[in-house]
């Protein structure tokens, strides 16, 4: 990465294990010093661009993935909290229409409050009280929202690397342009 | 934000170098208006949300005589009295107008700063650079 390759950085943001971009403070004096041709910054930098947008690209389909699990898990968290709230207000029984199979409905009685059955994933179903159930639920979702706002954090910081990054390319062609422009005028 | 700096002038005197604070300004620049685009889409489903239920609550008022209205909760639909419909629809309605209505100012403040960002960047930067699509 330009910004790893020992060059001066004045990029002063870090964050976690993410790369970071490389700014430059003074386009003339970091040239100066940077001794070999514009070409080769400007492809190192075209380098890390490519980088970053593949980051981006992954971070957000993880933030994504995670926006749409947060409704489901409301969904699910909403149908319990109103069996619950149906429990409290001394229910026996509830009827429901539900999908037996897809596009046939029929109709169920729910006359158990008390527990419903959480299905875990690899073909494992768990019967819980109700309150344990919800209490499950309202953790998937917090841990689910946690990590949305953590990779919503990742993707803000790869999305700032990506512009210090155009920027110093443009700065740097535009350094260039003018240095040839200056040089072709002398001559 | 490909065409942030325009390529140099030759009338234009030399680049004005760009500090780390104006660097902040153009990242936080083009934060503001991504999360503005983010809102957008949100207020749009929470809108079309919102006209379902608006909808639930004519049709609830047209089934006032009938036994049962089922109402959809997650997956399936329960058999509640129209009275119990009633309730649960206004609730939900008025959740998602608070939420929308949430949304509608975060995108307001956000848009206001955009402003504010823009100004000073090309109070100093002026023709070097371009902050419209």
């Amino acid at each position: 990465m330009a910004a790893a390759a020992g060059l001066p950085n004045a990029n002063t943001q870090t964050h976690s294990e993410l790369p970071s971009a490389l700014f430059i403070e003074n386009v003339d004096g970091f040239m100066k010093e940077f001794g070999k041709p514009t070409q080769v910054l400007l492809e190192a930098l075209q380098k890390d661009f490519s980088r970053f947008k593949s980051l981006e690209r992954r971070l957000t389909a993880v933030r994504d993935m995670l926006k749409s699990k947060i409704p489901e898990i409301e969904k699910t968290l909403e149908t319990i909290k109103f069996l619950k709230t149906k429990k409290d207000a001394g229910a026996t029984d509830l009827s429901t229409n539900f999908e037996l199979t897809s596009g046939v409905w029929s109709t169920a009685k729910i006359s158990n409050f008390d527990n419903v059955f959480l299905w875990l994933g690899a073909n494992v179903m768990v019967e819980y009280p109700i309150d344990e159930a919800i209490a499950i639920l309202e953790e998937n979702k917090s841990g689910a929202a946690g990590k949305l706002t953590s990779t919503q954090e990742d993707l803000d910081f790869i999305a700032d690397q990506i512009v210090i990054t155009q920027v110093s390319m443009a700065r740097i062609h535009n350094w260039d342009v003018t240095k040839r422009r200056k040089t072709s005028e002398v001559s | 934000m490909a065409s942030t700096l325009v390529p140099a002038d030759p009338e234009a005197g030399p680049d004005k170098e760009v500090t780390w604070e104006d660097q902040q300004k153009l990242n936080t620049f083009n934060r503001l208006n991504a999360k503005v685009r983010i809102i957008a889409e949100e207020i749009q489903t929470k809108k079309e949300q919102l006209l379902q239920y608006k909808d639930a609550e004519g049709d609830i008022m047209m089934l006032m005589d009938e036994p049962v209205v089922r109402y959809q909760v997650g997956e399936v639909f329960f058999h509640l009295s129209d009275g119990e419909a009633t309730e649960l629809v206004s609730k939900h309605t008025e959740h998602v107008e608070q939420l929308i209505s949430q949304l509608e100012s975060e995108s307001e403040n956000h848009t206001s700063n955009v402003s504010l960002l823009k100004r000073a960047l090309y109070d100093k930067f002026g023709k070097q650079i371009n902050l419209d699509d």
